[in-house]
């Protein structure tokens, strides 16, 4: 459903698109798209908070180190607490924000980091090789508890797809935060600008239930 | 020229705004403050942002006019535009002149003091909530004030009030096929383009709506380079001084691209998609994009595969000169890095390589996978040395250098035979570039080398889809970030899988397929996934 409404409104803004200068055509559009994604958050909030049961495809993504790495054991069988998010390192607006923020709840949690699993995986893998992406935890901090995935493009599409984050393409990706208490609980998801002390609460619940 | 003297002697008088601008700049492209310090800034909540991270150039780019990400706008902040009432776009389609009540009223210091602070805007509406609230003094306000003041304002070169002026760069030595299918797609496409925009120019000059200011009549400049590479830096500054273009469409070239490189990267001016095999990779410039790193990226992709599947005794044979050393040293690294041994056997001379040189390197170095960086007629001369050795199990070939997936050998050899392909497999290329061929034929354009046509098409239509969403805004920098946002959704055909761009990226395609002849197959098939480097 979605992405029909989605493609719909691709369309549109191909339609649109001899006449509109992209700048101006941001500026003016502003209000229209808040009142088209019933899953934009509240100003207020930040973010819309829900839950969802994904199945996790069966793909085996690679590590900052160039390791292969099964994704049913690093989201799945993991036994702490699993916090994901998706990003690309060249990305201009949104990531910047999330990452910092993933490196905020890490500091936040000090010693206690080690009680949970952080993971961030790239939306534009062919790009984001394992160098890459090992320069960019090193300008995050992350520290053991927190990995960055690549992988082949296909399997990136796959992961997106089954977290329902997937938008056709990486400059039209939306922020979004996943957290998992424990192996067979839901995972709760949060849409929208998650702030480090969200995502801590989020922790705290996940980790005395 | 009266008006550019004028500028430079304002600036050499106010000598306060020039180093307000260079602090500004500093702010606006580093993250960084005149004291050295990081800029500092948080997002909603409290998510803190610091230096690079903290940047205006991060959403805002180079241009300052802004685009989106997600669906959040970056809004324009090019002082003209934040510095002056922002209208509907129904306002300012309408009104050309001006006229009705602004959507927001002008920018002025304090208000940009208050938007950077707390993030409100002049009408109090809180920003986007991606919009950082910046930690800056009055003076580091001021400074990024002037910054701003000078974004995007500079007239943009190769643009009159009527034309649009762009060149394609032809080096020595190409096949004069490819230089006719390149010539042939771009004089169709700016046929299209002037044909199509007819009327338009007459709305323009009635100046009834504001879009139609944008349209030019689209002139091509084909400028052929002769004699030396060292000298095509002259002969491209010469013509550029001549006729000024605002950008590079396409390009062919046999050798080391590096002179266009640097006269592009020297003028800035955006060289969209030249169809060359031997870019310029290192330290990637900005105003250069390209379909991908050509032999360079092959030489990656193979070292992945001979390291993928153990192969051992690997020889390469390549010719001693600037281009043959290119992918022959980015092989030995590739390897180098993963621990794979290999030999180098270059060979040198005039002609193509003769069968008695194949043979005594056969000999000499019995390679159980040998790696030929050499054209058909140069591979040749190995077939020509009788039946393959016992020990050999692959010849290794590069596609671009190969013309085509047709190697051309004998059976016998053709089974041994694998060629290293950064394009999209044989047969769905030709799915591909079906509706490409179907807009040739509509406009008389024979059939020509596919390769050299889709570029050129790609090329093209990337240009015309960026220059539509530029409108009046005729900012190179501007042009090149819209590329970036729109090369991966572009629905133009190409010969690649896929082409993606994004911010600061100039490689679009990065990976490659291993073909091979399974079972004496005239037309190669992958045996192997797309394989990225």
């Amino acid at each position: 459903m979605r992405t029909t409404k989605l493609m719909l409104a691709a369309a549109l803004s191909l339609s649109l698109a001899p006449c509109v200068p992209a700048a101006i055509a941001a500026e003016s559009m502003h209000d229209h798209h808040h009142h088209h994604h019933h899953a934009m958050p509240a100003a207020q909030d930040g973010y819309v908070r829900s839950q969802a049961a994904y199945a996790v495809p069966d793909v085996k993504l690679v590590n900052a180190e160039g390791a292969s790495v099964p994704l049913q054991s690093a989201l799945v069988e993991q036994d702490k607490p699993v916090l994901l998010n998706f990003i690309f390192t060249t990305c201009g607006a949104i990531c910047p924000v999330m990452s910092a923020t993933f490196s905020q709840v890490q500091d936040a949690l000090g010693p206690e980091r080690d009680a949970v699993r952080m993971v961030s995986i790239s939306i534009d893998p062919e790009q984001d090789t394992p160098a890459v992406l090992k320069a960019y935890a090193g300008k995050y901090g992350a520290g053991p508890q927190w990995q960055m995935l690549t992988g082949s493009l296909d399997d990136s599409i796959a992961v997106q797809r089954a977290f329902d984050v997937y938008r056709g393409d990486k400059m039209s990706h939306q922020p979004a935060t996943f957290l998992r208490a424990a192996p067979g609980q839901p995972w709760v998801r949060l849409d929208g600008f998650a702030s480090a002390a969200d995502i801590l609460r989020e922790v705290g619940r996940a980790r005395t239930n | 020229m009266r008006r550019v003297l004028a500028g430079l002697a304002l600036l050499a008088a106010s000598g306060t705004l020039a180093a307000d601008g260079a602090a500004g700049a500093s702010i606006y492209l580093d993250g960084r403050l005149a004291s050295g310090e990081p800029v500092r800034a948080t997002v909603q909540k409290g998510v803190a942002l610091s230096g690079t991270a903290a940047a205006c150039v991060n959403c805002h780019r180079r241009s300052g006019l802004g685009g989106s990400e997600g669906q959040n706008p970056i809004r324009p902040i090019a002082g003209s535009l934040l510095f002056s009432p922002s209208h509907t776009a129904f306002v300012r389609r309408r009104a050309v002149a001006g006229g009705g009540a602004p959507l927001r009223p002008a920018y002025d210091r304090a208000s940009l003091a208050r938007a950077l602070r707390e993030g409100v805007d002049p009408t109090g509406r809180a920003l986007d909530a991606l919009m950082p609230r910046y930690a800056l003094d009055d003076h580091e306000i001021d400074a990024l004030k002037a910054y701003l003041d000078g974004l995007s304002t500079a007239a943009a070169p190769g643009v009159s009030d009527h034309e649009i002026h762009f060149a394609t760069v032809i080096a020595p030595g190409v096949d004069p096929d490819r230089r006719r299918a390149l010539l042939d797609v771009l004089q169709a496409f700016f046929r299209d383009k002037n044909g199509g925009t007819r009327k338009e120019t007459r709305r323009r000059d009635a100046r009834s709506e504001q879009m139609y200011l944008a349209y030019r009549t689209w002139v091509l400049h084909v400028w052929e380079l002769t004699g030396a590479p060292e000298t095509w830096r002259a002969q491209l500054d010469a013509a550029y001084r001549q006729q000024p273009v605002f950008a590079v469409i396409g390009g062919l070239g046999r050798g080391s691209w590096q002179p266009v490189h640097a006269f592009c990267e020297g003028n800035a001016v955006p060289c969209v998609f030249p169809d060359v095999d031997y870019p310029v990779v290192e330290g990637a410039g900005y105003h250069s994009l390209y379909f991908s790193r050509g032999l360079a990226l092959e030489a990656d992709v193979l070292a992945r595969q001979l390291a993928d599947t153990g192969a051992e005794r690997i020889v390469q044979v390549f010719r001693d000169d600037a281009t043959g050393r290119v992918p022959a040293q980015a092989l030995r690294e590739a390897l180098g890095r993963r621990g794979v041994a290999l030999v180098d056997y270059p060979v040198s001379g005039a002609g193509a390589v003769p069968a008695a040189v194949w043979a005594g390197m056969l000999r000499e170095a019995r390679p159980a996978t040998l790696v030929a960086w050499l054209d058909p007629a140069d591979v040749q001369g190995l077939a020509a040395t009788g039946a393959p050795p016992a020990g050999l199990q692959a010849v290794y070939l590069s596609a671009s250098l190969s013309a085509g997936p047709h190697a051309g050998l004998p059976d016998g050899w053709r089974e041994h035979v694998r060629m290293v392909h950064p394009f999209a497999p044989p047969g769905q290329t030709e799915r591909q570039l079906a509706r490409m061929n179907v807009w040739l034929r509509a406009r008389q354009v024979a059939p020509g080398d596919p390769r050299t046509q889709a570029n050129a098409y790609f090329a093209a239509t990337v240009t015309g889809d960026a220059i539509s969403h530029i409108g009046e805004y005729f900012s190179r920098d501007y042009f090149i970030e819209r590329i970036e946002q729109m090369a991966e959704t572009s629905l133009s055909p190409s010969i690649y899988p896929r082409l993606s761009l994004g911010p600061g990226q100039r490689f679009a395609s990065r990976g490659g397929y291993i073909l091979g002849f399974p079972q004496g197959a005239a037309t190669p098939v992958p045996v192997s996934d797309w394989l990225v480097p």
